[in-house]
């Protein structure tokens, strides 16, 4: 094992997760080998971060207080039916805008009929005054034009 | 996430929140409007969180609302004039308890490096735990621990100017 190799290992081995072959191998690295006894960093860093380790573990942790869970639940339940009045009324404002649309069209149609109603009247004119001329005239003067 | 499955969420992990939270506001009363407010967020996003990747989508709402909650303090604080007088000399030697040192170390953590060390220490988890809870390999997370205690070694060494507070309280 080289002290790159030891350095790459150290976390997870102070973490307690290396193999057990692996955890005896860095163990007997680092107190055994003649070479190594002479690192220092190796050595300065080894007990760095066991003293991290050893201030982590021992952080006082704080309470957690009892009351907030059921703070946080009331709050989702009061936010839940806030939203639920909210979805019903956004649901009810549709009415009066569907009433106002069928209303329109209503009306619309309305106006719609009176103007189709006064275009056929005077369409009617119009085919009066063809059938006029188709009796009066144009045919007068066809029997009369002499084409026979 | 189904909403059914919200409450039991919320037992399991309001207290590591909490803990997260505490850290960076450092005052209770807060620290309980904070997690309230997280818990509410992350229930309006319920529909968009998968299960798989929960606490770690709420690590980061926490770290994050947390973290815009002690900038806004510290941009709206009003200090009397006489508090001035209390503020400690940068120079001198460093005399605080080690836990506000490694506090403030594990506060300018990123939020994923954060994450893990508070999992490991606050909840004695494994790494294979850890893994299972964040969604992640458990390579992973070793390299995130890794990566977070060579940091935290870095910031406490420069915050004490190379002299290692939290050596020196082990050994005395």
């Amino acid at each position: 094992m080289t002290c790159n190799e030891y350095r790459k290992k150290l976390i997870p081995w102070l973490d307690g997760e290396l193999k057990s072959e692996q955890a005896a191998e860095m163990q007997s690295w680092i107190s055994e080998c003649s070479q190594v006894r002479h690192c220092v960093k190796c050595r300065k860093l080894t007990e760095e971060f066991k003293s991290f380790h050893e201030v982590f573990i021992n952080i006082p942790q704080p309470e957690f207080p009892a009351f907030l869970h059921h703070r946080i639940i009331s709050e989702i339940k009061n936010k839940e039916a806030y939203y639920h009045m909210k979805a019903v009324t956004s649901r009810w404002k549709a009415v009066p805008a569907t009433i106002a649309i069928l209303l329109s069209l209503y009306f619309g149609s309305l106006i719609g009929v009176k103007t189709f109603s006064t275009q056929t009247a005077a369409n009617g004119e119009t085919s009066e005054l063809y059938s006029f001329g188709d009796f009066g005239a144009v045919s007068t003067t066809y029997e009369n034009g002499g084409l026979e | 996430m189904k909403p059914e499955s919200f409450e039991a969420f919320l037992t399991e992990n309001e207290r590591r929140i909490y803990n997260y939270i505490l850290r960076f506001v450092e005052v209770g009363d807060d620290a309980n409007d904070l997690v309230q407010n997280v818990f509410l967020a992350f229930y309006e996003r319920l529909n968009d969180i998968e299960d798989k990747t929960a606490l770690a989508y709420l690590y980061r709402m926490a770290h994050n609302m947390a973290l815009n909650w002690v900038k806004h303090r510290k941009r709206y604080l009003l200090k009397a004039p006489a508090d001035f007088q209390n503020i400690s000399d940068q120079s001198q030697n460093y005399s605080e308890t080690d836990y506000t040192i490694l506090n403030r170390a594990l506060k300018s953590l990123p939020v994923k490096l954060s994450t893990v060390i508070h999992l490991q220490y606050y909840d004695n988890l494994s790494y294979t735990d850890i893994a299972a809870k964040l969604g992640i390999s458990v390579k992973a997370v070793e390299s995130l621990l890794v990566r977070a205690k060579k940091q935290l070694r870095k910031k406490i060494l420069k915050e004490t100017g190379g002299n290692n507070v939290l050596q020196n309280r082990q050994t005395e």
